[in-house]
């Protein structure tokens, strides 16, 4: 660490401040003060900021559209997806050390290096994030097992996300708890429902597929599959932004430097919140005993991104692509409805394949399996989109600290319920899959707009000892390069955007 | 003198038991929503059940024994490898048996047997994610009574400490951090 007693200090530079004692000067912002790493928790408990990432990010890329991909180009196409997940996991990690390292979210990171980077990131969760598509896209399958009709259910749903938010003492707690007992079910649920219906050669073939590295038939570089494809690399796992908020989940959860900082109360126990320090901290790695902790906090965050993010992706997938090929040997129609893209349809398909396969009660597991990852969607991805643009606002937007970080994230919360509910009311896009696909598109940008991001930050914001290595930074540069590349190329190849 | 030592290792062994017993409940459940019939319902219920509650008492005797990591996904993910494949297998067979049908074993029993410790890691992941979530509230009821299920709760305190060595961290800092976030940003 450079210890700097300049008048004025240039970033990456330790500084002593009047008041608050030493400083780390982290590009644009406010110094951050030097303070003790906390002790890292015992990795016994598979309990982790993780859950909530893998819960956002297991959605209808794992139960659809891989699935599908496999039943129109085989299990081969498999690869492309293990890339994916991997990808995400590397990126993940790197996003842990930003937010482990100085307790600050990513897009504070962002507006340290050039501000208006953070509002780009503003202004694409405000573009993407506040449609309901997970929302009726899990009530139209929940329509099918009760018959109640989807905008009934959706609206309930929405609703019932904003009291359970506003009625929770520690908003993080509730979220961490609701999502882990859905995923719980999941989990379960698949594991069942597959060892019921599946056999030894599909999961063979599947896990088989995973390295067939380098497959890729003609078809697959046409216009028509292209772009789903790399929309489909852009969903495996967490997706768009989710990676991002990921960096304010472990801020809430007390993760390394995050110790220091309050955590987001539910709106009736606002008044209890502490209150947020213009900036997050950051630790002296020249001590021997911190960088000690900060090694257990990295343990911590592998375990987390591998056994919990990476396992469970890949298992759910693997689940619900057993389940596709399953379904496509009971129904041709299975395989021509995925083929020709109309989901509904699709996914109709398969419930009546199980059904035939298992009894109703397959059929019923299965739509109330895409039922359980719509609301489970909407829940995270609402309440993280009024964190994160919470935490942008709260730092960035003058006047606003004067209010509390908890109303701030309750105004964005109530916002998009409100404005979700309008529009499945009067909204002119009814079907779930055209809200999807812009959805697609925008991810796939994000995601490479976030790997340049990442690279610098954490190269050039961080103290040295802490940065990442040149590989960390080789998987991170090939992520923008990939995720920026194909999306352009895309454009340019086939004149078509991801979907 | 066993009544009590009886009781210690019912309560130890609740949650596994629970959560295999449970399992089969969702599955006959959803039968009996399905409109199938109570009997087809009821035999989901009891013959997958019933093996995999077995199985779950097991995975909690072995944790009370300290022979499996309290939380652990690897000892558990071998743990299920073996007793899922078996629990399913029994279910096959005992369905049969239940539903008065003649018994039909797997045509073939090897690939059926290898198809199901593959898919024993989601169970295994589920099982662990289950008991972590929902039962330490079950160990801590226990615990003025049940020297195992404190031995659980000091593991899961561990952690709870450090959130609350935060909490006192933060409020103390409250004043000069109150006085930090009302000064002007410093501009570049």
């Amino acid at each position: 660490m450079t210890t700097s007693k300049s008048p004025d200090p240039r970033p990456g530079d330790v500084t002593t401040a009047e008041g608050t004692g030493l400083v780390w000067q982290a590009g644009k912002q406010d110094p951050m003060p030097i303070r003790k790493l906390p002790e890292a928790p015992s990795s016994l408990h598979i309990i982790g900021p993780a859950m909530i990432l893998v819960a956002l990010g297991v959605g209808l890329g794992e139960t659809y559209m891989w699935p599908r991909l496999v039943i129109v180009f085989g299990p081969e196409i498999r690869w492309l997806f293990l890339i994916g997940v991997t990808l995400q996991a590397v990126v993940m990690l790197e996003m842990a050390r930003y937010a482990m390292a100085t307790g600050e979210s990513i897009f504070f990171g962002a507006a340290r290096v050039f501000k208006p980077l953070m509002w780009f990131f503003f202004a694409v969760a405000a573009l993407v994030y506040i449609w309901p598509g997970h929302m009726s896209a899990g009530a139209v399958a929940l329509e099918q097992i009760t018959g109640i009709p989807w905008l009934i259910s959706a609206i309930v749903g929405l609703v019932l996300i904003g009291v359970i938010f506003t009625f929770s003492k520690i908003v993080y707690e509730i979220v961490e708890k609701l999502l882990s007992v859905l995923m719980g079910i999941l989990v379960i649920g698949s594991a069942i429902v597959a060892a019921l219906v599946g056999t030894l050669s599909d999961v063979g073939a599947t896990l088989a597929g995973m390295f067939a590295f380098g497959y890729l038939p003609n078809e697959a570089l046409t216009a028509a599959w292209f772009p789903i494809i790399v929309g489909s690399i852009a969903f495996a796992g967490p997706s768009g932004m989710q990676q991002m908020w990921y960096t304010l989940y472990l801020r809430d959860k007390g993760a390394a430097m995050g110790s220091h900082l309050p955590r987001i109360h539910g709106l009736v126990h606002a008044g209890e919140e502490e209150t947020m320090p213009s900036r997050g901290f950051m630790f002296d790695t020249d001590d021997q005993d911190e960088m000690r902790k900060w090694k257990s906090w990295k343990r911590w965050v592998y375990n987390d991104a591998f056994l919990l993010f990476w396992g469970i992706t890949m298992l759910v997938t693997i689940v619900f692509t057993v389940l596709a090929q399953a379904a496509a040997r009971q129904n041709p129609n299975v395989q021509v409805a995925l083929e020709s893209g109309d989901e509904d349809a699709a996914l109709n398909a398969m419930a009546d394949a199980f059904s035939s396969a298992g009894g109703a009660v397959l059929g019923i597991i299965f739509f109330g399996f895409i039922s359980l990852v719509g609301w489970k969607g909407s829940v995270g991805i609402f309440d993280a989109f009024a964190r994160g643009q919470a935490d942008m606002t709260y730092f960035f937007v003058r006047g606003a600290k004067r209010f509390k970080m908890s109303h701030i994230y309750f105004a964005f919360l109530w916002g998009v319920i409100t404005f979700g509910i309008l529009i499945l009311l009067f909204g002119p896009a009814d079907g779930p899959t055209e809200i999807l696909d812009i959805l697609a598109f925008l991810s796939t940008f994000a995601m490479g707009s976030y790997c340049v991001v990442l690279l610098l930050t954490n190269n050039m914001l961080l103290p040295k000892k802490i940065r990442p290595g040149i590989v960390a930074n080789t998987i991170v540069g090939f992520g923008a390069v990939f995720y920026l590349g194909m999306l352009f190329y895309s454009l340019i190849a086939f004149g078509t955007i991801v979907s | 003198m066993t009544r009590p030592r009886t009781r210690r290792a019912a309560e130890l062994t609740f949650p596994g038991l629970a959560i295999g017993l449970g399992t089969g409940v969702i599955a006959g459940g959803l039968a009996a929503v399905a409109g199938l019939p109570a009997g087809y319902a009821a035999a989901t219920t009891l013959t997958l059940g019933i093996p995999l509650a077995v199985f779950g008492l097991g995975y909690s005797l072995l944790l009370a024994a300290g022979k499996i990591r309290l939380g652990g996904v690897a000892p558990a993910a071998l743990y299920w490898l073996v007793c899922f494949p078996l629990a399913r297998y029994l279910h096959e067979v005992s369905f049969d048996v239940v539903s008065g049908n003649p018994i039909t074993l797997p045509d073939a029993l090897l690939p059926f047997l290898a198809y199901q410790a593959l898919l024993s890691l989601g169970y295994a992941i589920g099982f662990v994610w289950v008991h972590e979530h929902v039962f330490p509230y079950w160990w801590i009821r226990l615990r003025d009574r049940n020297p195992v299920a404190r031995r659980y709760v000091e593991q899961y305190t561990a952690q709870a400490f450090a959130t609350q060595a935060r909490t006192k961290r933060t409020k103390e800092s409250r004043p000069r951090e109150a006085a930090a976030a009302q000064r002007p940003s410093r501009r570049p």
